[in-house]
């Protein structure tokens, strides 16, 4: 083929396949599958859903934390119904609760104390004294996967898996144990010690929440895999402005959910982006919380004196609700948010009225069936809010949000005093005010 | 598209936004497939090397000088992306019987009536180690040198491989062209008839068949 020919035959490909954008048809197919692996990158393995499980998994602490810890009023009050007025129930049922919380602390509080009180090597050698002859058997094997577990977890310390527990022990320098070459009983004893390791108090916080209960351990499991995710560092700055309409269902009780009803709260909220995390969010929602309780929790003082006390109260109220809230962003990727929040609630009351049931064993005898409350008090800052948020912009003006909250009392709220706690899920539609000066 | 039009896109995709990142893909979709097109077997593989190749536009946009034009800046990505994604059969040697391609005739190719499509499902047909010499050779306009540089292949091979390239998409060209002539037989031989026909009668009315001489 001579040079001219091989030229055109060059030339020829060259001219028709160099630019051919006329020919090419774009495929939508194409786009979605590059969008698909742009997303990809960013998910690593699992990690990429630590936020939102950690964000999950704290909520549902929460409220198996609230369940487990409830007042346990169910039983009592039939009993005190019957009886004249007992005002003080609440006190007690605070002490019992404290009461049965307490044994499960003890074991950790006495290690503690045990750790702190270390360096006097008397206090130290009886708390081994009581641990030895309970299982020192059964205590070795905890420390040995406690050495090999902070050996994985935390090179900090600096122990060696290889090593025997004894050159463990004794290289931490407990300063109890001169005596390497005693017995073997004495060495088990000595192995359950590095909890009690002076040097540092928060590995032995770990190895406390481990070892004896593995029910605490869930609790700070989530919480320090959170703590570590919340340094991931994230892109795209929102809008900072935003006012939202809301609206929420929610669940009122007293002290627990158990008699809870049904109230709605309608608003407007607020929210200023401090920082590309932190959001700052006020508001007005209008909120009718009727609510269901025994009398025993019905606490009027000396206002008025019950000939009969009733059963229970029904109470509705409608307030306006202040909130100002503290939110964190966890995650966000495109149009989607997750953040989580706290802050105060100020309940203005605007109504406040009761109806009282009365016990038909109790001979018909009745007392009054209602009350208004004539000048419905203010309750500033007297509700802790806590609140998970799902965000997700619609365009760049609008976005939706659907957030699980819970507003738990840190006072008594209204004429009777009552603990009112409310969980709900609030819908919210939300307007970026100053989406217009950016695309 | 306007340059100032074009920073803005540029813009929105150093933000990562992906309303930009799409308005980028569509309106160099057409110029980036037809790179990936010339280098692929076919056009789902064209496709999923162009998206390889906007992915890496899209994660190093901001490494991008805006003073310099962004569309050789992204054809030099295609490119390369359409390389590395055969680059693992770009030295396999091809024993193919080119016997036959030997005994073309250097006739005229320059003139065939043929389309875009149709030299593009040329090129695809070549084996890959060809495709890819006759590409960066004849249509980009590197030399061999470069090419070997390029492909990790001796000048010697990246010759050999565009000659051999060069014969079998000229065995295409002729092997359409006949195919065509076949087609267009009795269309040829009717006008060739009335030609005579009419020259016979200019001949005898006009007797002027001199006239161009």
């Amino acid at each position: 083929m001579n040079t001219d020919n091989e030229k055109r035959l060059d030339d020829l490909f060259k001219k028709k396949l160099d630019d051919p954008v006329d020919e090419i048809r774009y495929e939508e197919g194409d786009w979605d599958a590059l969008e698909e692996m742009l997303g990809k990158p960013k998910r690593k393995g699992i990690t990429y859903l630590w936020p939102i499980l950690s964000g999950i998994a704290a909520m549902l602490l929460l409220l198996l934390g609230w369940w487990a810890f409830r007042p346990k009023t169910g039983d009592k009050p039939t009993k005190d119904q019957v009886q004249m007025a007992v005002r003080h129930k609440t006190a007690d049922t605070t002490i019992n609760r404290q009461a049965t919380t307490q044994p499960k602390v003890t074991d950790t509080a006495m290690n503690k104390q045990a750790a702190a009180g270390s360096k006097a090597q008397d206090k130290t050698k009886e708390q081994k004294a009581v641990q030895q002859p309970l299982a020192p058997v059964q205590k070795t094997p905890y420390t040995v996967t406690y050495a090999l577990k902070n050996k994985n977890q935390k090179p900090v310390l600096g122990l060696s898996p290889g090593k025997s527990q004894k050159d463990t022990i004794v290289e931490k320098g407990i300063g109890i144990n001169r005596s390497n070459n005693r017995v073997d009983a004495e060495l088990m004893a000595i192995n359950a010690t590095p909890v009690f390791n002076p040097g540092s108090m928060a590995d032995q916080q770990v190895k406390q929440i481990d070892l004896p209960k593995p029910a605490y351990s869930s609790t700070t499991g989530p919480a320090t895999a959170k703590n570590s995710n919340k340094v991931k560092p994230k892109a795209g700055f929102r809008p900072q402005y935003a006012l939202s309409v809301v609206a929420a269902p929610d669940l009122n009780g007293v002290g627990s959910f158990q008699q809870g009803k049904v109230g709605t709260n309608i608003g407007m909220t607020f929210a200023v982006g401090v920082s590309r995390k932190l959001t700052i969010s006020t508001g007005a929602l209008y909120s009718v919380k009727p609510y269901i309780t025994n009398f025993n929790n019905y606490n009027t003082g000396t206002a008025y004196k019950w000939a009969v006390n009733p059963l229970n109260v029904t109470a509705d109220c409608r307030m306006l609700d202040i909130p100002l809230n503290v939110g964190y962003q966890v995650y966000h990727k495109r149009q989607d948010k997750i953040s989580i929040g706290t802050g105060l609630s100020s309940y203005l009351m605007l109504h406040e009225s009761y109806k009282f049931s009365y016990s038909d064993s109790y001979g018909g005898a009745t007392g009054p069936s209602n009350y208004t409350v004539p000048n419905p008090g203010k309750y500033f800052f007297g509700i802790v809010n806590l609140n998970a948020t799902y965000e997700r912009q619609i365009n760049s003006k609008v976005g939706i949000s659907v957030q699980p909250y819970m507003k738990l009392p840190l006072s008594n709220v209204g004429y009777s005093q009552v603990k009112l706690q409310t969980t709900g899920v609030a819908i919210g539609l939300s307007w970026n005010l100053n989406s217009l000066t950016k695309p | 598209m306007g340059e100032e039009e074009l920073h803005q896109l540029i813009r929105g995709c150093i933000k990562q936004d992906r309303k930009y990142q799409k308005m980028l893909y569509k309106a160099f979709y057409g110029f980036s497939m037809g790179i990936c097109l010339r280098y692929a077997g076919n056009r789902d593989e064209a496709a999923e090397v162009m998206n390889q190749g906007f992915f890496k536009v899209f994660t190093h946009i901001e490494s991008f000088d805006t003073s310099r034009p962004f569309k050789a800046w992204l054809g030099k990505i295609m490119m390369n992306v359409s390389i590395d994604f055969y680059r693992a059969n770009l030295k396999m040697a091809y024993t193919e019987d080119l016997d036959q391609a030997e005994h073309v005739s250097d006739g005229d190719i320059a003139d065939k009536n043929l389309n875009y499509n149709d030299l593009l499902a040329m090129v695809q047909k070549l084996p890959q180690a060809y495709r890819t010499v006759f590409n960066l050779f004849a249509i980009e306009g590197y030399s061999h040198e470069e090419i070997a540089t390029m492909l990790n292949i001796n000048a010697g091979t990246s010759k050999s491989n565009l000659h051999k390239a060069r014969q079998k998409l000229k065995q295409m060209i002729f092997k359409a062209d006949s195919s065509a002539n076949n087609a267009n037989y009795n269309t040829g031989m009717d006008s060739t008839s009335i030609v005579a026909i009419k020259a016979i009668n200019m001949n005898g009315v006009y007797l002027n068949k001199g006239i161009r001489e």
